[in-house]
């Protein structure tokens, strides 16, 4: 029998990524406050801190005796040049300053906390965890006369970390990128599929 | 913007690449046989004649005195790390053996051939011409236990290389140095800069 991935995550982004690889999930809710993360960590670490702060907030259905389940949260962040950390932006102007910001050059890092857990006891128990956190660097090169194109083929663009959608009319203004491509739209997946197969969770085609 | 784009390439990853992009276009038939090109040529002297054979090669529509068209072709090749040229696997134990190969790292490129066309004196002449090569190192490792899987769930029988990295594919994609969309076969980036040079939009 195939085994059940529970992801916390709105994203709709990681969830076309999960359904692109074809690998079964159920959406759980979360009520991280990431703001309670220790902002002042490196990069990396920040987000490998916040994965695992969402999991530690993952509202998880209730089980039956010695059932395992398997559960993913995941942080996205991208930084410019100068290490300016670059989120959602906060409304249109924040969007353009950031595609400017980052037109020279940045990174964006996933990192995800994937946990099996056991129920026993009337209780989620961890059996076994996998954090991994990815960065990959890339040009995304917009010029001026096409940042309002863009922003009206990319309605969504405030729900995206620093502006940037690669994916679908963006894609043009993607230059170079150096490391994982899934990274930069919110799950590394070659390593997440590693991930799943070292923890145990069972694929059936 | 009124212009067309004609794009001679029967592959759906390139199409599909300028859907997203917003690109209007609409597809031509070209008959160019490629083993007529000198397979001798290095990668990205052989994938660029490949789109220029490609462009000479095209049937054109009749067309009207004064009358301009954009017209692309294009031609991804991947080579592995000893330097064997992999086109599309011809069949499933090439493509076994071509994934085996790339394991270790592959570099793909793509050229394309971009023309602006003039009608006049009866015949299509060229304006303008932009050829232009892009390339990609990609480690694309499909573990043993998924190859089967993924041959009969992917179009990678009809990628260069076996290297499909949208959809099921994408999962195998470790890492890319270069342009991501030259590994699907159409850089865009440098697509858009090419059109917006010859005054497309």
């Amino acid at each position: 029998m195939s085994s059940i991935l529970f992801l916390a995550s709105k994203s709709p982004q990681r969830q076309a990524l999960l359904q692109e690889i074809q690998i079964p999930f159920v959406l759980l809710e979360q009520d991280a406050n990431e703001h309670a993360c220790d902002w002042g960590l490196p990069f990396m670490q920040l987000l490998e801190s916040i994965a695992t702060y969402k999991m530690d907030h993952v509202i998880l259905p209730v089980g039956k005796q010695d059932e395992t389940i398997f559960v993913l949260t995941a942080d996205t962040m991208g930084q410019d040049l100068h290490g300016t950390i670059h989120g959602k932006p906060r409304n249109k102007e924040d969007a353009l300053a950031k595609i400017k910001a980052l037109r020279a050059g940045g990174s964006v890092a996933t990192a995800f906390c994937l946990d099996k857990k056991i129920y026993n006891n009337g209780n989620w128990q961890l059996q076994q965890r996998i954090i991994r956190c990815v960065e990959t660097f890339y040009t995304f090169d917009m010029p001026d006369h096409w940042i309002e194109r863009y922003l009206n083929a990319e309605p969504h663009y405030l729900h995206i970390s620093g502006a940037i959608d690669v994916t679908g009319y963006g894609q043009q203004f993607l230059k170079t990128l150096h490391g994982s491509y899934s990274t930069i739209i919110g799950l590394p997946l070659f390593e997440l599929r590693q991930s799943l197969e070292e923890i145990g969770f069972i694929i059936q085609r | 913007m009124n212009n067309i784009l004609l794009l001679a390439s029967q592959s759906i990853s390139r199409r599909l690449l300028l859907v997203k992009a917003q690109i209007p276009f609409v597809l031509l038939d070209q008959d160019a046989n490629e083993a007529e090109c000198d397979w001798g040529l290095p990668l990205p002297q052989l994938v660029e004649s490949i789109a220029k054979h490609k462009m000479a090669q095209i049937i054109m529509p009749q067309g009207i005195e004064g009358q301009h068209l954009f017209v692309l072709t294009a031609d991804t090749l991947t080579q592995d790390k000893k330097g064997t040229m992999l086109g599309k696997p011809s069949n499933k134990q090439h493509a076994y053996t071509m994934l085996n190969t790339i394991r270790q790292g592959a570099q793909v490129g793509t050229a394309f051939c971009l023309d602006k066309k003039v009608y006049r004196f009866d015949r299509w002449q060229i304006e303008e011409r932009v050829i232009e090569y892009v390339q990609a190192e990609c480690v694309f490792v499909v573990p043993d236990w998924a190859v089967d899987y993924y041959l009969e769930n992917s179009l990678a029988m009809k990628a260069s290389g076996a290297i499909t990295i949208e959809g099921f594919g994408a999962q195998f994609l470790k890492s890319i140095n270069g342009s991501y969309s030259a590994i699907m076969g159409l850089p865009l980036y440098e697509v858009r800069k090419a059109l917006e040079k010859l005054n497309f939009f």
